[in-house]
């Protein structure tokens, strides 16, 4: 019966489902897709996929086993070819059989995956500590070995790419749409890093998959994972948060660049400087040449505030050692005081880059979750309590407190921006010095 | 469902009227009709969650941003869930477990029907309050279905209403496993002992326990959150000192048995039908009893595998990988004795076995992912992407789900009295087993390649697989009316069912007529 009626039933769903697929590989196929894991660059990546390969493979012949059998019987054994049916119920040697031959089966998956998991977890004997933090979006890299380097790293796809609900102001989306920040965390390739992981909100987790390196970033814990890239895999890597962390989870990748331990100990050496795609700023031609062909791709989808931050970024391109300046002000650049103006224009980057996650890029933040920025009590009151709100945030509140992530001066010109724009016209400002008094 | 009204030509055994509309169906304290309710509910509940992962779908179709805000997704991942685990899968076993055991096990009802009435009503209120949270400020809770802190802590009103709703949905679950085990353990007919009662009953019995177990872990666990919100405490808050792993262990110690607590009846209503229609016994009943308590007591101790990643110590994660393998042993053993009572059988493929086979199939499919994702190191690269989407949704779609499809076909001429059609079951089957396979199957490369699960939007090369998926999505979904109308025009009308129904079918329940009366099993039947 089956494959009488019912077989033809089947033959025109496969006939329509053959054609769906046909239609979908040719014509809204966009790029290319992958089937299996990232390829691994760390000895722990490759044991990884090994180990997976290994249990895929296991598992596809269990599969094939059992149901080759079942098959052969709903072929053979059924009532339309007047098969007579048997009445056996039961067999213990049988029952002890398919339940030893599995056993065996996983204690031959154990062994390795017991092997492999111990190396994982041996985080001793590093050349090198990063600290890893997450923030509601962000993540933040602070070199622990005297270098102190420290820095944040955010989403640097722009906006108009992800936002694709109105067609007419989209832009079209690039290829490493969401897998790019704005700076990336520089590690050498052939030394032992290890990260120590936190977060400061909620629950986030670091991810490379080349790296097969994945460990939550919970608040209040130190979590620890570590990664040893081959030389001469030097390159970009691009990973993911992987813990639900809120409204921007998908807004928050990782990007890491490896490069080759003299560069990296120039590129420490230099301070930790970034270019203007977020990459290391090394003091050879060399190695930035490396990535000339990446920077020239992505200057051209660059977005208007990028490009404002960075005005002279094409020429800077074509002289690969000249790269522009890291977009981090500095503090001393405080000393003289500033025009609201001055102050505002810096303050919009700034609040682009730590405030408009959550109260939007036009300060009208989401009823119910976030606070408009637009004639709130606090944005347009007192201005001391607009300052104290950035420094300490809001305890209970995804309002985290900024005193350690901005500097006085950036602090200083996102309060004045918050003030004097996005609606409010308070006409009042405040500079890095009072903001120093204030900490 | 109004197969009563014919049921009431049968019911002529008792001297009050049958009570009718309001009376009927709010105030019941007959197990069928409290059993029906809970199916209509289940039902509904599906159709509703299938609704909010179409709304989940039409917006991955493509990266970017299209129709919904970040967060409104999150919602939808919350929502969807929180439905079909507490609104579409467990109440449609409750429902099954209402109609089913005291007919298997020849008893007249449920030993305690007027909390069963209460169980019942208590859903309709719990879901109202988790629904009625889209309309809050910051709108329904969006921190996955696992709630976990702190995200939760930070969370709107909607947390809180969905916490009351856990709190109405878990006393529903206990009073409801209660009453399973009550009944199972005192009413049956004489002569049934424990090992010869029906698989179905057996694997009810064991969930009843595994829900009076966990349930009351999870509202604690939930209760803490709600103080740490509202009342100044710290059990999970990192500010106040708290710990929010503390809060994954609480979690996750209910969460796996509840895993085995949507899969444990499914398996026991393949039990039933794959004997019937390889017109063969089962082979090794008891040591299917046997696989189905040990999967129970293994579930007690696996939990810390969903959360490999937060940091325990070695020996932790070695402990939970083994435990966690070692579950695969009865579970195969169960899948053997299906093959097996299959084997030299003399089959034939209605729509019941139908779904049984696609879900010994998928299932065990969706069993050897979870060996995959058991084995530690490996799991840190599956963990929290699409891989695990994939797998979870072949347990539990082609496993409960479509168990649960394949016993409604099998027990509807029971219920209403008439054959349902066949062709069209059969329809139903096709589609819905294609569409899954193309909604999920892509999902294990999507995880394999990098695309974690809970992003609203993602990088171009993940939009292939994600075409496919929300594809079949919508195909699976639509499928789902014509299960309604299979449904609805059964119990309207067509071919009448005799008592027996199939060929020669096991168990008490085709002793008596189809449809089944209103009152059954007043004298017990003797169990040889």
């Amino acid at each position: 019966m089956l494959f009488s009626q019912q077989g033809k039933l089947a033959a025109k769903l496969f006939t329509v489902s053959a054609s769906l697929v046909a239609a979908l590989f040719s014509g809204l196929a966009q790029a290319d897709y992958r089937l299996n894991f990232q390829d691994p660059v760390t000895g722990v990546a490759r044991d990884i996929y090994d180990l997976h390969m290994l249990i895929f493979w296991i598992c596809v012949a269990i599969f094939v086993g059992v149901f080759s059998v079942m098959f052969y019987s709903i072929f053979k054994h059924r009532k339309s070819k007047n098969y007579e049916p048997s009445t056996f119920s039961h067999s213990t040697s049988v029952e002890i059989i398919w339940t030893i031959i599995p056993f065996l089966i996983l204690v031959g998956m154990a062994v390795p995956a017991t092997k492999v998991l111990i190396k994982m977890e041996d985080t001793t004997k590093s050349d090198l500590t990063v600290k890893i933090t997450g923030y509601q979006w962000k993540w933040g890299y602070e070199y622990m070995d005297g270098s102190d380097i420290s820095f944040y790293s955010t989403l640097s796809t722009p906006r108009t790419q992800i936002d694709q609900f109105n067609r007419s102001t989209a832009t079209e989306i690039g290829e490493n749409y969401l897998l790019e920040t704005d700076k990336a965390m520089i590690v050498p390739s052939g030394r032992k890093v290890r990260a120590l992981i936190t977060a400061n909100d909620v629950i986030h987790a670091w991810w490379i998959p080349a790296f097969g390196t994945k460990k939550d970033a919970i608040p209040g814990y130190i979590n620890e994972l570590w990664f040893n890239v081959d030389e001469g895999a030097e390159g970009v890597y691009r990973g993911n948060c992987a813990e639900l962390c809120g409204k921007d989870h998908a807004y928050m990748p990782i990007v890491v660049q490896v490069v080759t331990g003299v560069e990296f100990d120039k590129w420490v050496a230099g301070g930790g400087q970034f270019d203007a795609q977020g990459f290391a700023k090394i003091d050879t031609a060399s190695t930035q040449e490396q990535f000339a062909g990446v920077i020239s791709e992505e200057a051209s989808e660059a977005s208007p505030v990028e490009k404002s931050e960075t005005p002279n970024q094409e020429l800077e391109m074509a002289f690969a050692e000249s790269v522009v300046e890291a977009v981090v002000p500095t503090a001393s650049a405080a000393d003289a005081a500033m025009s609201i103006e001055d102050l505002s224009q810096k303050g919009e980057s700034i609040y682009g880059a730590h405030c408009a996650a959550c109260h939007q890029v036009t300060g009208a933040g989401l009823p119910g979750i976030f606070p408009a920025i637009t004639g709130s009590s606090v944005a347009t009151g007192p201005i001391n309590a607009h300052v104290k709100m950035i420094l300490n945030g809001k305890p209970g509140t995804a309002m985290a407190a900024f005193r350690n992530q901005l500097n006085d001066e950036e602090v200083a010109a996102v309060i004045t921006y918050q003030r004097n724009a996005l609606g409010n016209s308070v006409g009042d400002s405040v500079q890095a010095a009072d903001i120093a008094a204030q900490r | 469902m109004s197969h009563a009204a014919t049921a009431h030509d049968h019911h002529d055994d008792h001297d009050h009227p049958m009570p009718t509309g309001f009376k009927r169906w709010a105030m019941s304290t007959n197990h069928k009709d409290i059993g029906t309710l809970y199916l209509i509910f289940s039902l509904a509940m599906l159709m509703l969650g299938g609704a909010f992962a179409l709304v989940i779908r039409a917006e991955l179709f493509q990266p970017g941003l299209q129709y919904i805000d970040p967060h409104f997704f999150n919602q939808m991942t919350t929502v969807h869930a929180l439905v079909m685990v507490f609104g579409a899968v467990m109440p449609g076993f409750v429902g099954f477990a209402n109609w089913m055991l005291p007919l298997m096990v020849g008893a007249p009802d449920m030993a305690l029907p007027r909390m069963n009435n209460w169980s019942f009503w208590i859903l309709p209120f719990a879901f109202s309050i988790l629904i009625l949270s889209f309309f809050v400020p910051g709108g329904a809770p969006a921190s996955g279905w696992t709630l976990y802190a702190p995200l939760t802590i930070q969370g709107g009103m909607s947390v809180d209403m969905a916490i009351v709703a856990i709190h109405m949905m878990g006393i529903s679950s206990i009073m409801g496993a209660i009453n399973v085990i009550v009944t199972v353990l005192n009413m049956r007919a004489p002569g049934m002992t424990l090992m010869k009662m029906p698989l179905f009953v057996w694997t009810w019995l064991i969930t009843a326990f595994l829900l009076i177990a966990v349930m009351p872990v999870f509202a604690g666990a939930v209760t803490m959150l709600l103080t740490d919100r509202h009342f100044g405490t710290a059990f999970f808050n990192p500010a106040g000192g708290g710990d929010p792993v503390l809060y994954q262990h609480i979690f996750w110690f209910f969460g796996h048995p509840e895993v085995y607590i949507m899969i444990l009846p499914a398996f026991g209503i393949i039990s039933h039908i794959i004997p019937t229609f390889a017109r063969k016994p089962l082979f090794g009943y008891s040591s299917m009893v046997f696989a189905t308590a040990a999967i129970a007591f293994l579930s007690f101790i696996v939990w810390a595998h969903h959360m490999f990643t937060v940091g325990m110590p070695l020996q932790g994660e070695l402990f939970f990988m083994y435990a966690t393998m070692l579950i695969s042993v009865p579970t195969g053993v169960k899948v053997f004795n299906w093959v097996t009572t299959m084997w030299r059988g003399s089959m034939s493929f209605e729509t019941p076995m139908l779904f049984s086979i696609g879900v010994v199939f998928l299932f065990t499919l969706g069993g050897l992912s979870g060996l995959m994702l058991a084995i530690t190191p490996a799991d840190f690269q599956y963990h929290d992407t699409y891989f695990v989407v994939a797998h979870f949704h072949y347990v539990l779609f082609s496993g409960a789900v479509m168990a649960m499809m394949g016993g409604t076909y099998y027990w509807l001429p029971k219920w209403t009295g008439h054959m349902y059609n066949e062709r069209l079951g059969k329809i139903h089957f096709w589609l819905t087993a294609i569409a899954f396979n193309v909604t999920f199957f892509p999902q294990h490369f999507l995880g394999l390649a990098g695309m974690p699960r809970r992003y609203a939007d993602y990088n171009p090369i993940f939009t292939e697989f994600n075409q496919w998926s929300s594809i079949g999505a919508f195909c699976l979904g639509f499928s789902q009316l014509l299960f309604i109308y299979i449904i609805i025009s059964t119990v309207r009308g067509g071919k009448k069912a005799t008592a027996e129904v199939w060929d020669n079918p096991e168990g008490l329940e085709w002793t008596v007529p189809s449809p089944a009366p209103f009152h059954t099993f007043d004298t017990p039947p003797t169990v040889k």
